[in-house]
């Protein structure tokens, strides 16, 4: 039988937390969720959390929860029982990486025999043709062999080093969702990798509309993610969790961008009237420089 | 962090250990996916709504799970995650929904020119749904309402009409794309 063990997630103190109201502790919650491709922050989340109940119990209009009649819903309704909640209308309309509905491909094996018999067939005609050059003095495969030569070559590494080159225009998805909403340009025209537009998500919002892009690269996934508010926000108002390396800012006309790293990710924040912008991956602060250059 | 217990995993410890793991991040799950919602663009008892049901849903594949999630050493972080992927499915499939729902009012609407286009698309969809079923669709969906809502108008349990409702999506889904 596995051994069990239990671990408690000891909230970490975060006293910036306690200065913060509940709407914008709601909203860094909202945000600290829908940060994509990377793993929750659970003391960070867990703090958030902790410092809203304590802020919620001098109010009367808190989150009020029946957890008790909660957990009877769940052993009644839900626990060993079929979900309830998902039909197939989100695998079948829409594929994303996030939705883990896939529909596993039955395995053809008369096709596999098919090929099998087929190549069987091919090599019995070459060899029976080979034979019979060769009884006519003519080594038929030495002729292929030098045909091959001529004409094929590997080549290693090429296709590696094709992903790590910069592509003519990274982001044409996410340009083209963002001008339908703004004149204001925010999007670079250059990445130092391959990226591969995995998920693109757009939510209209009470505030405004959010774009949110993924993609793949040889160095892994990068997310940018656009707002546009229906006015234009504060640049105090933008909040980002960041880890203890330094913090630059990076000008360029009358925009700043700040640069930060956060979980070994390097990310540039900006306001652009007002479009809040958030690019983030495996980069360096430099790489990410020259695409804010290319905006 | 400090090591709470150790122990063997059976039937009637992992029901103790998955009830205990419940009642303590159940509020914590709940308020999280609220937000969640919210800034996916769902307001108010919706986003209540929605998001306990985006919870229930993760602790229902937590107890499928239960040998992986309550032997994790974060079982919390398990949770998070896949609380995040349930509510961006659910966020997702409220999206497709209200399109389904909007297209179908639009086709009504324009009925009323009494367009080909329109007819035939009226005279599909009455083959699929009923004037009852649409409506329910319709209140969900285009309206906004809450299970919990609609349940106290009907006189229904809230997990019958989930089902109801999920078998009525899945039914719709299937014979409009044969169709």
């Amino acid at each position: 039988m596995p051994e069990i063990t239990i671990w408690r997630d000891n909230p970490k103190s975060y006293p910036v937390l306690e200065r913060m109201t509940l709407e914008e502790l709601n909203c860094l919650l909202g945000q600290e969720m829908s940060a994509l491709n990377s793993e929750p922050d659970v003391a960070y989340m867990s703090a958030i959390i902790e410092v809203m109940d304590k802020k919620e119990a001098d109010t009367a209009d808190g989150l009020r929860v029946d957890t008790e009649a909660a957990l009877h819903e769940f052993h009644e309704d839900y626990q060993g029982k079929p979900s309830m909640c998902f039909s197939e209308a989100a695998c079948e309309t829409e594929s994303s990486h996030l939705f883990q509905f896939q529909k596993s491909k039955p395995r053809n094996n008369s096709a596999g025999v098919r090929v099998l018999r087929n190549m069987a067939a091919m090599l019995a005609v070459v060899l029976i043709l080979g034979g019979t050059a060769s009884a006519f003095g003519v080594n038929l495969f030495q002729a292929v062999a030098s045909w091959s030569n001529e004409t094929f070559h590997f080549v290693f590494g090429q296709e590696q080093e094709h992903l790590d080159e910069p592509q003519a225009d990274p982001f044409p998805d996410l340009r083209m969702a963002v001008a339908q909403e703004t004149d204001c340009v925010v999007v670079p025209t250059y990445a130092p990798v391959q990226l591969q537009l995995t998920d693109i998500n757009i939510t209209e919002r009470s505030d405004g509309t959010s774009i949110l892009t993924t993609y793949a690269s040889v160095r892994g996934d990068v997310t940018f993610r656009v707002q546009i508010y229906d006015t234009q926000p504060l640049q105090d108002s933008m909040i980002y969790q960041r880890d203890m390396n330094e913090t630059r800012t990076y000008q360029v006309g009358d925009v700043e961008y700040i640069l930060m790293s956060n979980n070994e990710r390097c990310r540039a924040v900006w306001l652009n009237e007002n479009v809040e912008c958030c690019i983030q991956g495996h980069f360096t602060f430099e790489e990410l420089e020259q695409m804010i250059d290319s905006i | 962090m400090p090591l709470m217990w150790k122990h063997y995993l059976n039937e009637d410890t992992a029901q103790d250990m998955f009830d205990e793991l419940y009642r303590s991040e159940y509020k914590g799950l709940l308020r999280s996916a609220i937000a969640l919602f919210q800034r996916m663009g769902v307001q108010g008892q919706t986003a209540r709504d929605r998001a306990e049901d985006a919870v229930q849903e993760t602790f229902r594949v937590a107890w499928e799970k239960r040998s992986k999630v309550l032997t994790s050493p974060s079982p919390k972080g398990w949770l998070f995650s896949t609380l995040r992927n349930k509510v961006m499915t659910l966020a997702n499939e409220e999206r497709i929904w209200k399109k389904h729902m909007t297209q179908i009012t639009e086709c009504e609407t324009e009925l009323i020119d009494d367009t080909s286009d329109g007819f035939r698309m009226r005279a599909e969809l009455s083959s699929i749904l009923t004037n009852e079923e649409y409506e329910l669709l319709k209140r969900l969906y285009l309206d906004g309402c809450t299970y919990q809502e609609i349940c106290d108008e009907i006189g229904m349990k809230k997990s019958t009409l989930a089902m109801r409702v999920m078998r009525l999506k899945n039914r719709f889904i299937k014979e409009y794309h044969e169709k």
